[in-house]
């Protein structure tokens, strides 16, 4: 009885052991996993912060008119009007293929003032939160009619 | 007889306790190179896209705090590529220089003397170009190889 008694104990210490080092594992484990998220997060919202400012500059530059973007930064347009863009880890604009994030721009055209919404999705998946989103306008100071016009 | 059975019972209990604590010890290790392995990786990572990054940004700063297409300007000097900003009497250039980007302040119209200029963050080349639109696209490489590049526009005239 004793004998018996002496097993189980030595059976039930084992498997306390084994049980605290799989929570051990498992929780090192979720640790290591979150920081290499949270550092793919942080490089992927620096990336986006930088492309989402190119574009914006270059809606300045272009004096508020998305055809100057279209052109630079090779956009399909979309059915809906929007326009889509496609860029790599680098921040180079690429086709879809290649490329690890999807930049969505649409406009809003709002008397004199010309507006873009500039969105950036992770191309892992594009209906997820987008990683960035920056609006930007361009005051258009009285010239609206020549730039429809032409 | 008896006594033979419990000596090879001692030696198999003592035989199972032994393997896993071999099991337990092996696990254990492999766990913490594993977790040795990301965190080496994670630190590298950061620190590097940090450098690209941060390059990245100060240039964006140092350009929207001088944003006026007169005070700005990407000038040759000896083969260095300058990024020049003019501020009252004095002027700021920045430029790529022995695996830094680097910052020297200076009077305006003295001859620039990058050997005295401050480095700022280490990079593994730091490109500037002035676009034919009156943008500029700074693309810089940090050490593992990867890009960050901005364009930027000036919005103000004198």
């Amino acid at each position: 009885m004793a004998q018996k008694s002496k097993s189980a104990l030595f059976l039930i210490e084992m498997i306390i052991s084994i049980l605290f080092f799989i929570i051990s594992t498992a929780i090192c484990m979720q640790v290591f996993v979150t920081a290499h998220l949270i550092s793919k997060k942080s490089v992927d919202l620096s990336t986006s912060i930088f492309q989402a400012q190119t574009v914006a500059s270059l809606y300045s530059a272009g004096k508020g008119d998305i055809a100057f973007l279209v052109d630079k930064l090779q956009y399909n347009e979309n059915a809906d009007g929007t326009y889509t863009s496609y860029f790599d880890a680098n921040g180079v604009f690429t086709n879809k293929e290649n490329s690890l994030y999807q930049l969505d721009i649409e406009e809003t055209d709002n008397s004199n003032l010309n507006t873009i919404s500039i969105e950036i999705h992770s191309n892992d998946n594009v209906n997820a939160d987008p990683i960035y989103i920056l609006q930007s306008s361009y005051y258009l100071q009285n010239t609206k009619e020549v730039i429809d016009n032409e | 007889m008896k006594y033979k059975l419990n000596k090879k019972k001692y030696l198999i209990d003592w035989l199972f306790t032994l393997a896993l604590f071999c099991v337990f010890s092996t696990t254990a290790l492999l766990v913490m190179l594993t977790g040795t392995d990301i965190y080496k990786k994670i630190t590298i990572n950061t620190e590097n896209s940090f450098s690209g990054r941060t390059a990245i940004s100060f240039i964006a700063k140092q350009v929207r705090q001088n944003d006026n297409s007169d005070s700005i300007s990407v000038v040759d000097f000896d083969g260095i590529q300058t990024l020049k900003l003019d501020d009252g009497e004095f002027s700021t250039y920045i430029y790529y220089k022995d695996g830094f980007l680097s910052e020297l302040f200076s009077l305006k119209g003295a001859d620039p003397l990058f050997v005295s200029g401050q480095p700022l963050v280490a990079l593994d080349s730091f490109e500037m170009e002035q676009n034919s639109d009156g943008t500029y696209t700074f693309t810089a490489q940090d050490n593992t190889g990867a890009f960050s590049t901005i364009t930027l526009v000036i919005n103000s005239t004198s």
